[in-house]
């Protein structure tokens, strides 16, 4: 029986979801019936199957696909084995890998109102890395975190660290000593570029053990920012005003009180004795 | 009364608990649950802080660090369990950095600053959603924090280092410079662990009995000759034990002796790592299958070909080397 591994030796399944522009290395363990290493074929040339490493004497040889820069999203490409002695053969005993083409994610051009949101989002959140991570509560606290700065705005900027000059979502993220790494923008902090940046790369990295995790957790951070990500988030009806990166520390401030602590982080509202005297 | 709520409602008891509630009830500590122990965390956390020491240039000096753990209480609401909130004070960075784990990352030019390729590290401390820096991160007075979602008062930041003090782990880190070993030495100089056992040396004691092991396992290669060089690094002056590579010239492999005391004569079987000594890097995968479960120093250079060929040369200078007939 011939099979598909990944370099771990873990099986290869198929259906596999590989990047425009990136490449992909896995091995196949068994020889053809003509024992020789089988040919594998790809049905596009948008993948080309190359071979690193095949010698007869080893019946594992070392391969990798090679992805276009520019795919269809969605489009699905068969990889079929033959054999070495007779290429228009197939050997059915290898098993076909349907490979699924997807385009890489890119983060929006900080020129963009949702750029410094997908940004902070990022950053702010836990990520598939994180123990407990459960990907529809840190869907629901980006949503929740996109909710506490539209409260902000209509409670009053001022009480959260922006002026009568502050109007918008961009500028309250970007208030002093609201958000970490992000008064600067469209300069971010080096601490959470370094993890963005390393979000992204495993977003687009197919080899990467987390893959379709991080893959889902950006483009998760993309849809909340764009606002694509429709229904009624939980923290609407608590009125949520701030959250703490985190889960252990001290309140934002005297007016704040904990609501919920979720996503891995505490959430808060405003007391009521302070909305009472401060709401406009 | 405000004390008996408090008990009540602590999520869990314990001593280190009590004696933090008492004490926080005399205006010094969180009221909160101290967690621990953490010896195996202390070992991890040790592991991650040097790439992050590398990173930011600081691996040059001593390094003081210490961990502190609380209890959570969720709140509810949430489908995660309960997950304690762990802190790692680094003195020297005037940082409070929370733990969220280990993230396994790909090491590169911009994180290392050395001409490497790629390899696989432990970022925990480096990429990290948290980092207060007292003054910079910290302000005077709650009135302050106006709303932030990372600023803590100096009084809080002081408070969790003197917890940490009290009731956490420390450990420190010596200056370190992983590029620029001390010395290569034959593997008979190299103590083992604590002093009390040694390498011996590719015909005898512990380094015989892995290599024999490795050929018996290989089973292939028990009917031609092996060749087999070790050589031990240090990094550091009067460490006994660093690292001991061994290369199997037949089979161009690199491989780095697992120094977990437990493998003994499966330490070469259950290499670290098991590189092959081609001219091109790896591929992550490969690299992460590599790199074995009981040891997450992740080796930054070892993805290095040149410096794969640069430490078979110093074996071959250095170190032993023994040729095993065929069985």
């Amino acid at each position: 029986m011939i099979q598909l591994l990944r370099m771990t030796n873990e099986p290869l399944q198929s259906p596999l979801t590989l990047v425009a522009g990136s490449e992909f290395r896995f091995k196949i363990s068994g020889l053809g019936p003509d024992r020789r290493h089988v040919r594998l074929v790809s049905d596009s040339l948008d993948v080309q199957a190359v071979v690193l490493k095949a010698d007869d004497g080893n019946s594992e040889q070392t391969l990798k696909l090679v992805v276009g820069q520019r795919v269809s999203p969605g489009q699905t490409v068969g990889i079929n084995a033959y054999r070495a002695s007779n290429s228009s053969e197939r050997v059915e005993t290898t098993p076909s890998l349907a490979v699924v083409l997807q385009p890489r994610l890119e983060l929006p051009n900080k020129i963009s109102d949702e750029a410094i949101v997908v940004y902070m989002l990022l950053a702010e959140n836990n990520n598939p890395d994180t123990p407990g991570y459960s990907r529809r509560e840190v869907q629901e606290a980006m949503r929740c975190m996109v909710s506490v700065f539209e409260n902000r705005l209509g409670f009053g900027p001022s009480h959260f660290g922006g002026d009568v000059s502050t109007t918008t979502v961009k500028q309250l993220i970007m208030a002093k000593g609201q958000v970490q790494g992000f008064e600067r923008w469209p300069t971010v902090g080096v601490g959470q570029q370094r993890l963005i940046d390393e979000l992204l790369r495993r977003a687009n990295d197919p080899s990467d053990r987390r893959f379709i995790e991080h893959r889902q957790h950006v483009q998760d951070a993309l849809d909340v920012a764009r606002g694509y990500v429709t229904g009624m988030p939980a923290c609407r009806r608590t009125d949520l005003y701030g959250w703490m990166t985190g889960t252990s520390s001290e309140n934002p401030g005297r007016s704040f009180e904990q609501v919920t602590v979720f996503g891995g982080q505490k959430f808060y509202a405003l007391s009521e004795a302070f909305q009472r005297s401060n709401r406009r | 009364m405000r004390f008996l709520e408090t008990l009540l409602n602590m999520r869990k008891l314990n001593i280190p608990g009590l004696v933090m509630l008492v004490i926080g009830h005399c205006g010094f500590a969180l009221a909160q649950d101290v967690v621990g122990p953490y010896a195996e965390l202390v070992q991890t956390i040790e592991s991650a802080a040097r790439p992050m020491l590398t990173a930011v240039q600081r691996n040059h000096q001593r390094n003081h660090f210490c961990v502190i753990g609380y209890a959570e209480d969720t709140g509810g609401g949430g489908e995660a369990a309960p997950f304690p909130s762990y802190f790692v004070h680094w003195r020297e960075g005037r940082q409070l950095i929370q733990w969220e784990g280990v993230r396994e990352i790909e090491w590169s030019h911009e994180v290392s600053q050395a001409d490497v390729l790629t390899g696989v590290v432990d970022a925990g401390l480096l990429l990290v959603r948290r980092r207060n820096q007292l003054g910079a991160d910290t302000v005077e007075t709650s009135d302050e924090l106006a709303g932030s979602t990372y600023l803590v008062t100096r009084t809080w930041w002081n408070r969790v280092v003197e917890d940490c003090v009290a009731h956490g782990s420390s450990f420190v880190i010596d200056a370190f410079d992983e590029g620029d070993p001390v010395g290569y030495f034959p593997p008979s100089e190299f103590h083992y662990f604590d002093g009390t056992a040694r390498y011996g040396s590719l015909s005898e004691g512990l380094l015989a009995d892995a290599v024999n092991t490795l050929i018996k396992v290989e089973d292939r290669r028990r009917d031609r000759a092996n060749t087999f060089c070790a050589v031990g690094v240090r990094y550091r002056e009067g460490e006994h034990f660093d690292r001991l590579w061994v290369v199997w010239q037949e089979e161009q492999r690199l491989m780095l002796w697992n120094d977990d005391y437990a493998q003994g004569g499966a330490a070469l079987v259950r290499a670290t790592l098991d590189l092959p000594l081609e001219q091109s890097p790896p591929a992550r995968e490969e690299m992460m299958a590599a790199i074995s479960e009981n040891n997450r120093f992740g080796l930054p250079r070892h993805a290095d070909p040149v410096w794969r060929g640069v430490m078979v040369e110093h074996c071959l200078k250095y170190g032993e080397t023994v040729r095993f007939g065929a069985r």
